[in-house]
C-alpha cells in the first residue's frame, strides 16, 4: 500500500505496475550483470545459433577496464531500480523521479543509435530498440499518469496560465487579467476537459506541451511559459497566423480553454467587462 | 442485468427517434425509448461550459478528421441535437426529395405539415431578430439583397440568445418538449442514461439491444428496433456489429453542410446575442449551394474564435457588443465517411472539404463582407489564412482573389447526414423508402443518416418529416 495514493487513477495504477516490473527487471539484471556479466553476454551471443540469426552482442573485453565500466553500469542499474521502487511505493509523491530514468534511457538510446549508424553493428540497433522501447513506455505511462486526478499536470497548468496571461494581461481595456481569475478559469477549464474523451484530453495536453517547447525548437532558448510577456504575445499571434495549419489549430484549441472559461460565468467578475462604455 | 421487453424499442430521442416514438405510442403500441443522455429542464441550462459538458456529446469535441479538421457538435440528452440546435426549420427542397425517388412528395408533405404544426414552426417575428439582423439588413438594403426571417420552432421566445446551449426559457419546441412528452403521455417508457452498446441478433432480425445504464447493464428486447442515434453514431454502431451492410454503404456518403462565419466590428453596439441567434437568412446565392444564416454566440465562444492576443485582444473583447456575426453554409459537393469508432470513441468520422466547397465558402464570406462594409463595418474577421482580418473593400477584393486551400479555412458543421442512405435499390442504400434496413427485416433507421444526398438546408424538419412519413407507413402494416 502506498502512502499518499489511496485512490489512484487507472493510469497511475498502470504506471505503478510498470514500475514494479522495472524493479523486478533491475533486481534480476543487477546480480546477473555484476556476477555473470561475461556469461550473460556469451549466452546471448550463443542464441543466434539456436534461434534465428540474431545479431551478436559486442564481444566483452577483459581486464580492469571492463570491470570498472561493468561496476559503473551495474551501479546505475541499482540507482534506477531503487528509483522505480520508490515510485512504485508512492506514485503521487515520487512519480516525477521518473525523469531520471527517462534521462538515462534517452541518453543510452541516442548513443546506441549513433553507434549503430556509425558501425552498422546490429547489436547497437537491438540495444537502441530495447532502451528506446523502455523510454517510450515509461514516458507514455508517466504522461498518462502525471496529472493524477487533475487532468492537467503542473507543467501543463503553467503553460495554460501563461497562455491565459498572454491573451488577457492585467489592465488595458478592462482591469482584470487572467491572473486575477486564474483559479476559477482553471477550474472551469478542467470541468470542460472532464467531458472530453481521454484521447481528446491527451491531445490538449500534448498541444500545451508542444506550445511550451515550440520556442526552443525554433532556437529561442526559452520555453513559452518563461518568455517575457510582450514576446509571448507576439509569438502567440505569429502562431495564430502561421501558414502551417496544425500550428494555427493548436492556438485555436488552446484559446478555447482560456477564453470560454474566462467569460463563462453569466455574471462576470467586476474587473472583467465587455461593455463598450468602459 | 436489467431486462426490458417492449413491442418497439427506439434508440435515441432526437429529431428522428422522438417522432417515431410518439407516433407509435399514440397508435397504441408498447414503446420503449432508450437515451444515453439525461433529461433537462429549462432551469438546468446554466453557463456555457455546463451546457457543453452536459448536453454535448464528448463535451462538444466531436470532430471529423481531415484538413481542416471539422468540429461537428452533437446533442446528448433527451431531445438529442434538437436540445441544443438553433431551431431553424427549413422544408427540404421539393426537387431534391423528388430526385431521391424514394418518397412520394404529396405524402411526405403531409408529414412535414404535421410535424411543423406540432413543433410550432412559424416564421419569426422581426422583433425577435437581434442586432445581428439589424446591421446586416442595413447592408442588404444598401446593396439590394433580400434578407428574410427564418421559420423557427419556438413558442414564447424571450430572446435569451442561448438556443445552442439549451433554451433557458423552454420556448424552443425541441423534441424533449414536444414529441417525447407526446410519447410519454401515450404510454411510452423512456429510459435515460441508457447507452446502447450491443445487439441481440437472431438470424435475419434483431431481437433487441444491450447496453450500459447507471445500475450496470441492460437488455431491451423488442419486435421492432428503431435506431435513431444520429448520422455519426448509427453507422458506427452498425459497422461495429456488422449489421445491415450487405450494400457496403453503411458509413459512406457523409454530408455535413460545411459552415464558416464572418464577424464584423462596428462603431455601434450590435448586441448580436440579444435576440434569436439564427433569426434570418439570405438565399440569394442558393444556386451556388450557398446559404447565409444568422449566428450569434455568447462572449466566450464568440471571442475564442477571434484572432489576437494581449492588449489588442482585450480591446476587442471589450468591444464585443459591437461585433456582428453571420454564418455561411455550403451544400457539400464531396462526401466523407464514418468508421466504427477507434480508441473507445463511439464513432470516427473523416471528411475532406473539397476545393469547390472551400471556394464556395470564400465566395459566401466575400458577399457577407460586402454587406457588412455597406452597413458600416470597420473590419471583418474571416479566420481564413492568410487573411484572417480584412480591413477594407480593397482588401476584400484581395481576399476573394487570393489562392485558398481547404486547409486555410476554419470550418464547423452542424448537419451530419447521409451515412445510412435511403435508396430504392438494395445495392445502393442501407434502408428502403420505409426506412427499414434491407438486410434485417425488423430494424429501422430513423435519423439524419438516411438522407441520401446533400440537402443544402438545415435538416431537422426533413429528419422529423422522414421519420413521421416512415412511421405512418409502418403503422399501416402493424
Ligand atoms: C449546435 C447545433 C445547431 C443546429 N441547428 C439546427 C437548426 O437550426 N435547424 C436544423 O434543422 N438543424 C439544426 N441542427 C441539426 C439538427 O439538430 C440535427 O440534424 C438533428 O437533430 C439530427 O437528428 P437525429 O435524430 O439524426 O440525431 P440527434 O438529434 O442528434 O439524436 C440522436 C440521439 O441519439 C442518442 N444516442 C446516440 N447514441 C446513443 C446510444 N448509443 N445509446 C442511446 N442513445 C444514443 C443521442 O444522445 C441523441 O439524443 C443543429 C445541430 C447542432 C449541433
Amino acid at each position: 500500500m502506498t502512502a499518499s495514493d489511496t485512490r489512484l487513477t487507472p493510469a497511475e495504477e498502470r504506471f505503478r505496475l510498470w514500475m514494479w516490473i522495472s524493479v523486478g527487471m533491475y533486481l534480476l539484471g543487477l546480480p546477473l550483470f555484476l556476477l555473470l556479466g561475461r556469461q550473460v553476454a556469451a549466452f546471448l551471443n550463443g542464441l543466434p545459433r539456436t534461434l534465428i540469426q540474431l545479431p551478436p552482442y559486442p564481444p566483452a573485453g577483459t581486464g580492469m577496464e571492463v570491470v570498472f565500466w561493468q561496476i559503473l553500469g551495474v551501479s546505475l542499474m541499482g540507482i534506477l531500480g531503487v528509483l522505480c521502487l520508490y515510485i512504485a511505493l508512492d506514485v503521487r509523491r515520487y512519480g516525477p523521479m521518473i525523469h531520471a530514468l527517462l534521462c538515462a534511457k534517452f541518453i543510452s538510446t541516442v548513443c546506441y543509435v549513433v553507434l549503430f549508424l556509425g558501425s552498422f553493428n546490429l547489436a547497437f540497433l537491438v540495444a537502441a530498440l530495447t532502451d528506446g522501447a523502455i523510454l517510450a513506455l515509461s514516458w507514455g505511462l508517466w504522461f498518462l499518469a502525471s496529472p493524477a486526478d487533475q487532468l492537467l499536470d503542473p507543467w501543463e497548468r503553467r503553460v495554460l496560465v501563461a497562455a491565459g496571461d498572454t491573451l488577457f494581461p492585467r489592465d488595458g481595456a478592462f482591469p482584470a487579467g487572467y491572473a486575477d481569475v486564474e483559479e476559477r478559469c482553471m477550474a472551469d477549464a478542467i470541468r470542460f476537459l472532464t467531458a472530453h474523451s481521454p484521447m481528446d484530453r491527451t491531445a490538449i495536453r500534448l498541444m500545451l506541451r508542444f506550445l511550451d517547447l515550440l520556442p526552443i525548437m525554433q532556437f529561442r532558448f526559452r520555453r513559452f511559459h518563461t518568455m517575457p510577456a510582450m514576446e509571448r504575445v507576439a509569438f502567440f499571434e505569429r502562431l495564430e497566423h502561421s501558414r502551417i495549419a496544425p500550428l494555427r489549430l493548436i492556438t485555436m484549441a488552446i484559446k478555447l480553454y482560456i477564453v470560454i472559461p474566462f467569460f463563462n460565468p453569466p455574471e462576470l467578475e467586476p474587473g472583467i467587462t465587455t461593455d463598450t462604455s468602459v | 442485468m436489467k431486462t426490458y421487453t417492449s413491442r418497439v424499442v427506439v434508440v435515441g430521442t432526437g429529431a428522428g427517434g422522438a417522432v417515431a416514438a410518439a407516433l407509435l405510442a399514440q397508435a397504441g403500441h408498447e414503446v420503449l425509448v432508450l437515451e444515453q443522455g439525461r433529461r433537462y429542464e429549462p432551469e438546468d441550462h446554466a453557463d456555457v461550459i455546463s451546457s457543453f459538458t452536459r448536453m454535448y456529446v464528448n463535451g462538444g469535441a466531436t470532430i471529423a478528421l481531415g484538413n481542416p479538421p471539422i468540429p461537428i457538435p452533437l446533442g446528448c440528452g433527451v431531445g438529442g441535437s434538437t436540445l441544443i440546435n438553433s431551431s431553424t426549420c427549413f422544408r427540404p427542397p421539393r426537387e431534391k426529395v423528388e430526385h431521391w425517388d424514394c418518397v412520394d412528395w404529396e405524402l411526405f408533405e403531409k408529414s412535414l405539415v404535421a410535424v411543423e404544426k406540432r413543433i410550432h414552426a412559424v416564421p419569426v417575428d422581426e422583433s425577435l431578430l437581434g442586432g445581428n439582423y439589424t446591421v446586416l439588413k442595413r447592408g442588404c438594403d444598401a446593396l439590394g439583397v433580400t434578407i428574410k426571417p427564418l421559420v423557427h420552432n419556438l413558442d414564447g421566445c424571450q430572446k435569451s440568445g442561448r438556443c445552442a446551449f439549451g433554451c433557458p426559457t423552454g420556448a424552443k419546441q425541441s423534441t424533449d418538449r414536444t414529441f417525447i412528452p407526446d410519447a410519454l403521455a401515450a404510454g411510452a417508457q423512456l429510459l435515460t442514461e441508457h447507452k446502447v452498446t450491443g445487439v441481440l441478433q437472431e438470424d435475419d432480425k434483431i431481437a433487441g439491444v444491450t447496453g450500459l445504464c447507471p445500475s450496470g447493464t441492460f437488455e431491451a428486447r423488442g419486435d421492432i428496433i428503431v435506431l435513431a442515434m444520429g448520422a455519426l453514431a448509427t453507422p458506427a454502431f452498425l459497422l461495429r456489429h456488422r449489421l445491415a451492410n450487405s450494400s457496403g454503404q453503411v458509413g459512406r456518403g457523409l454530408r455535413i453542410h460545411p459552415a464558416s462565419r464572418v464577424a464584423a466590428e462596428f462603431d455601434e453596439v450590435v448586441d448580436g446575442d440579444r435576440g434569436l441567434p439564427q433569426g434570418a437568412y439570405i438565399d440569394q446565392w442558393r444556386d451556388r449551394g450557398i446559404m447565409l444564416e444568422g449566428i450569434s454566440l455568447p462572449p466566450g465562444p464568440l471571442l475564442s474564435g477571434l484572432p489576437g492576443a494581449g492588449y489588442a485582444f482585450k480591446s476587442l473583447a471589450a468591444q464585443r457588443r459591437n461585433i456582428a456575426t453571420f454564418g455561411v453554409m455550403v451544400s457539400d459537393t464531396g462526401a466523407g465517411h464514418v468508421r466504427r469508432g477507434y480508441l473507445g470513441a463511439p464513432f470516427t468520422a473523416f471528411y475532406q472539404l473539397t476545393q469547390t466547397d472551400a471556394e464556395a465558402l470564400r465566395y459566401g464570406m466575400a458577399r457577407l463582407g460586402e454587406l457588412y462594409f455597406a452597413a458600416g463595418a470597420k473590419r471583418l474577421f474571416t479566420n481564413v489564412a492568410p487573411m484572417p482580418v480584412v480591413q477594407s473593400q480593397s482588401e476584400l477584393q484581395r481576399f476573394e482573389q487570393m489562392p485558398v486551400k481547404p486547409g486555410s479555412f476554419e470550418v464547423m458543421a452542424f448537419h451530419p447526414t447521409g451515412t445510412c442512405s435511403m435508396s430504392v435499390q438494395a445495392n445502393k442504400g442501407v434502408v428502403n423508402s420505409f426506412l427499414r434496413t434491407y438486410d434485417l427485416k425488423n430494424l429501422y433507421i430513423m435519423d439524419g443518416s438516411v438522407i441520401p444526398d446533400a440537402l443544402g438546408v438545415n435538416p431537422q424538419l426533413t429528419i422529423m418529416g422522414l421519420a413521421h412519413h416512415a412511421t405512418t407507413l409502418l403503422l399501416e402494416r402493424l
